[in-house]
């Protein structure tokens, strides 16, 4: 029991030090980590449905009795907020992984194998890349009868793998040169070890960076689907929340308290992402650093 | 002019999107077959239900099936849809029957291509002088707080800083319009007066996009001048004394470019999903603002016809920057492309 | 009067361990119409010094100290914009690595017209004119012109570049490693190049190499760099045939030789850490004869009889 409680706080002392010299990663994560905390306390702090309409007077501006005012629909603006941030941050952070998860393995097996399998990879990358996403998702949602959170994160994940795939590929490419690799197929040990001992170990950091901007992206991509009304029909999301706001033009009568919360908070998920992407590609690459 | 190497390059990237372009409209033609059930019936069924009828509506449910539908085998259909799609007969619109999803789109088109080509060239072009003048005093004060301002910009999706320009520009100081592309009131002409309409209710719409990209290439072009500033050939250029600025623009951002027209290519896509959704907010009559009301009316050859022919258009950009970019890269071919 | 005078030239490269001492007091000078060689060790710090003469040092790399006379003028005291109108057209510089010293988005052409444009006032046409001459002078086709870096060998970029350098007529010019890199008929060309500018054009060349036989091919003077100092001047011939310092002897006898077969000895021991150099000679720990002084007193660089300059306690009595 001694030892290991003793490595996992070193282990959290390093982070924790890694956090404070690299302070873009400091940052994201520390706002990132703020937001999961309340959507992971969503329950605690809103025990009630916050979507149930005319449980409170609408349209009333900010106070002390509701920090961030209601909405025309008679809905408590902070309450619905707080689950709209758990519904969202679950929606991007399934896809990001989801998609990182197949982006590595497509990236890698094209990087590795090379010749034809990359050729033929590298192209289905490419398509991808070349085609944009939002039209096509909208078709395809408009077809799907039930759009749930499960079927979202789905279908945010086939159109978010692309980018990581495309790094992966490109890295395990620059590093299967590098003489660590040549040294471990010397030694006879198979692809598959070579892979985990050997690469891996070394692009953590650059995996990471890669998974947040995946869920960026996702997140970015959710959003879309939602402001136009394509989102889960049965819960809350920021993106729904947008929706409802534009639908009873909220920005016209001047209800902002409805409009801003939501962009509010995803701007700063979309910064804190884009900091703990840059910030991991600073711990990876040293070059990076100032 | 262009050599043997690039023009065999440039073959592969022809034939890349063509294929691309048919791997797109052939699953244009399979998603609605994959659907349980007749969506336009279902419609049909459910606008009787709500005591509206389209006139001829039996006949119209034949008209699809003929030309998207269940008549003849699996191969004639498939043959017959390319063959009318190579003609450019991409079926009827169902919420603006009679028109053809070919008209609506070709009158919405316009206004998508004349907002987005001025904006993503002035954006994508200022960025690029910008980060290259940051870039080229990395570490000063300017430097600094102008990359973070635009670090902040660059990643705010574009509608919602249209959200903020109309609330700030169209209701707290009530100068620019929120809606539209003319005024209510205009005709359209050719004349001075709706030109200039059309310009003033473009300024927000543009606006949105403008100053969100630009960050976004201000930022990559400075780390691109930072890229090249330990290079070999900059330090020859300084001893012979060569100046400053023709160092930075001749020898720095001749090739600092280079990654930067690549990376407009890789994203076009984005630009123009971002793009649409802005159209949305404004209401501006694109393309954009046309796939949201034929969602809304679950106008599925209108959906399925913008898809393609926005497609077609990302595709041809995508080949038309390609064959712009030997001209920027002499070693084109050389490299494997 | 010299062309080019060094004094007491120090460069260090400030780091967080302390101050690297590559260039620490050097002095020499160049007279008109001379190849002069400077030779020595990788890590000596000549290509340092090169590039401080130019003022072309990057931080964390500092000139710290001395006097570089060009033609009268102190190089290190000008503004910028003087510094820019006497680089390249009186004094012009090979770099190192020709791989990436050329612009890759530039034809050979227009870089060279670059040079010719920033100096003087030519139109497009008559500054394209004199391309050719000089692209012939090095052995290369006219048709290089049009051409891009990536299309022209190793050799030929070299040429290229050096055919750049001549483009003003400067009256001193800079070879840094110029044949290294480059199989043995290539470096025969740039040799016979450079030597050809000092007879029929009156350039002075200072040539930085550690390939003696470059040195001993085409240098009239000869001087040989250890540790940040220079220890040993004088005539070429002279200083292969007789050197007078222990570090040069010791240099002399790793060449082997295609007149007389003996047996190469190399020098025992490494090159000093410039960070922190030893006390008194720097080459004492390595010295066959060093005394004890060697290792209290630095040595200057003195006037031996001889007509050579060297910095040796026993050999300057």
């Amino acid at each position: 029991m001694g030892p290991s409680k003793t490595s996992l706080l070193l282990a959290l002392r390093r982070v924790l030090a890694a956090l404070v010299e690299f302070p873009k990663l400091g940052v994201g994560v520390a706002v990132i980590l703020t937001l999961i905390v309340l959507a992971g306390l969503a329950s605690v702090l809103v025990p009630y449905d916050p979507t149930s309409m005319m449980r409170v007077p609408p349209d009333l501006p900010p106070s002390s009795q509701h920090l961030l005012g209601t909405d025309t629909l008679g809905r408590d603006v902070a309450a619905q907020l707080i689950h709209s941030i758990r519904q969202s941050l679950m929606i991007g952070a399934m896809a990001g992984s989801i998609g990182t998860l197949i982006g590595i393995v497509v990236g890698f097996m094209a990087g590795y194998k090379g010749g034809l399998v990359d050729s033929g990879l590298r192209t289905l990358i490419d398509v991808f890349l070349v085609i944009p996403m939002w039209p096509l998702m909208v078709v395809i949602a408009s077809y799907v009868q039930f759009l749930t959170v499960p079927v979202m994160a789905g279908l945010l994940a086939a159109f978010s793998w692309p980018w990581p795939a495309r790094a992966m590929r490109a890295q395990v490419m620059s590093l299967g040169q590098r003489e660590f690799v040549n040294l471990a197929k010397l030694t006879n040990l198979n692809s598959f070890e070579i892979a985990f001992q050997e690469i891996m170990p070394n692009m953590l950091s650059y995996i990471g960076a890669n998974f947040a901007n995946a869920v960026a992206g996702a997140m970015m991509a959710e959003v879309g689907l939602e402001i136009i009304g394509l989102g889960p029909q049965n819960t809350t999301t920021l993106g729904l929340m947008l929706y409802w706001a534009m639908w009873r033009g909220a920005l016209v009568r001047g209800i902002t308290w409805w409009v801003f919360p939501p962009i509010v908070v995803l701007i700063s998920v979309f910064i804190s992402l884009h900091l703990i992407n840059m910030g991991l590609d600073e711990v990876y690459n040293p070059r990076l650093r100032r | 002019m262009i050599s043997r190497a690039a023009a065999l390059y440039l073959v592969r990237r022809l034939v890349l999107y063509v294929a691309t372009f048919f791997a797109a409209a052939a699953v244009n033609f399979v998603i609605p077959r994959l659907i349980p059930g007749d969506p336009i019936r279902t419609l049909l069924v459910q606008m009787e239900q709500q005591g509206r009828t389209i006139p001829g509506g039996e006949d119209l449910v034949k008209i699809y099936r003929q030309r998207f539908g269940l008549d003849g085998d699996l191969f004639t259909q498939f043959v017959n849809y390319f063959a009318r799609l190579l003609q450019g007969d991409l079926g009827f619109s169902i919420m603006a029957f009679p028109s053809t999803v070919q008209e609506l789109v070709g009158k919405a088109i316009p206004w998508t291509i004349g907002l987005l080509s001025v904006t993503v060239l002035l954006s994508w072009g200022l960025g690029n002088l910008l980060g290259a003048f940051i870039g080229w005093r990395r570490g000063s004060k300017v430097d600094a707080a102008l990359t973070s301002v635009c670090l902040f910009l660059s990643q705010i999706p574009y509608y919602f800083f249209a959200l903020i320009l109309i609330f700030l520009f169209a209701y707290m100081l009530p100068i620019f319009p929120a809606k539209g592309a003319y005024g209510y009131t205009k005709i359209m002409s050719f004349s001075l007066d709706f030109a200039i309409d059309v310009l003033y209710h473009s300024i927000l719409p543009s606006l949105s996009i403008l100053v969100v990209s630009l960050g976004g290439w201000m930022i990559t072009m400075r780390s691109m001048i930072v890229g090249v500033l330990g290079e070999d050939y900059l330090k020859l250029a300084e001893a012979k004394g060569l100046k400053k600025n023709k160092i930075l623009m001749g020898y720095a951002l001749r090739n600092a470019l280079l990654p930067q027209v690549t990376g407009l290519a890789m994203s076009l896509g984005f630009i123009v999903s971002g793009a649409m959704l802005t159209e949305i907010i404004f209401a501006y009559p694109g393309v954009g603002a046309l796939m949201y009301d034929a969602l809304g009316r679950l106008d599925y050859p209108l959906l399925q016809g913008i898809l393609l022919i926005i497609i077609g258009a990302v595709l041809s950009a995508n080949l038309l920057i390609d064959f712009l970019y030997p001209l920027v890269d002499p070693r084109v071919g050389y490299k494997g492309g | 009067m010299p062309l080019l005078e060094v004094k007491g030239l120090k460069a260090y490269y400030r780091t967080r361990a302390g101050e690297v001492k590559a260039v620490d007091g050097v002095s020499f000078s160049v007279e008109p119409k001379e190849i002069f060689g400077i030779a020595g060790e990788s890590g000596c710090g000549k290509s340092t010094l090169g590039m401080a003469l130019l003022r072309l040092v990057d931080p964390p790399c500092y000139v710290e100290a001395g006097d570089v006379l060009f033609d009268g003028v102190d190089l290190l005291e000008l503004d910028a914009e003087g510094l820019r109108t006497i680089r390249w057209k009186r004094f012009s510089y090979i770099p190192q690595s020709s791989m990436n010293a050329l612009n890759p988005v530039a034809r050979i052409g227009s870089q060279i017209v670059d040079a010719i444009a920033a100096h003087e006032h030519l139109s497009e046409k008559e500054a394209n004119k004199r391309v050719a001459p000089l692209l012939k002078g090095v052995g290369l086709a006219a048709e290089c012109a049009d051409m891009y870096p990536h299309e022209l060998s190793g050799g030929m970029k070299q040429r290229a570049i050096i055919a750049m350098a001549m483009a003003l007529g400067p009256q001193l010019i800079l070879a840094d490693e110029p044949t290294t890199a480059l199989d043995v008929n290539v470096q025969r060309v740039v040799l016979q190049a450079l030597a050809y500018l000092r007879e029929a054009m009156g350039v002075s060349v200072i040539l930085v190499t550690h390939d003696m036989a470059a040195q001993a091919e085409i240098a009239d003077r000869l001087a040989i760099m250890y540790a940040g100092k220079i220890v040993e001047v004088g005539a070429v011939d002279d200083v292969f045939a007789d050197p007078l310092h222990p570090y040069t002897q010791g240099l002399m006898s790793a060449i082997p030789s295609l007149a007389e077969k003996r047996q190469i000895k190399s020098i025992p021991g490494y090159p000093p850490n410039l960070l922190d150099p030893p006390p008194g000679c720097r080459f004492h720990p390595r010295c066959p004869v060093a005394v004890g002084r060697c290792r209290e007193e630095q040595p200057e660089l003195r006037s031996e009889a001889r007509g050579r300059l060297v910095a040796c306690h026993l050999v300057v009595e």
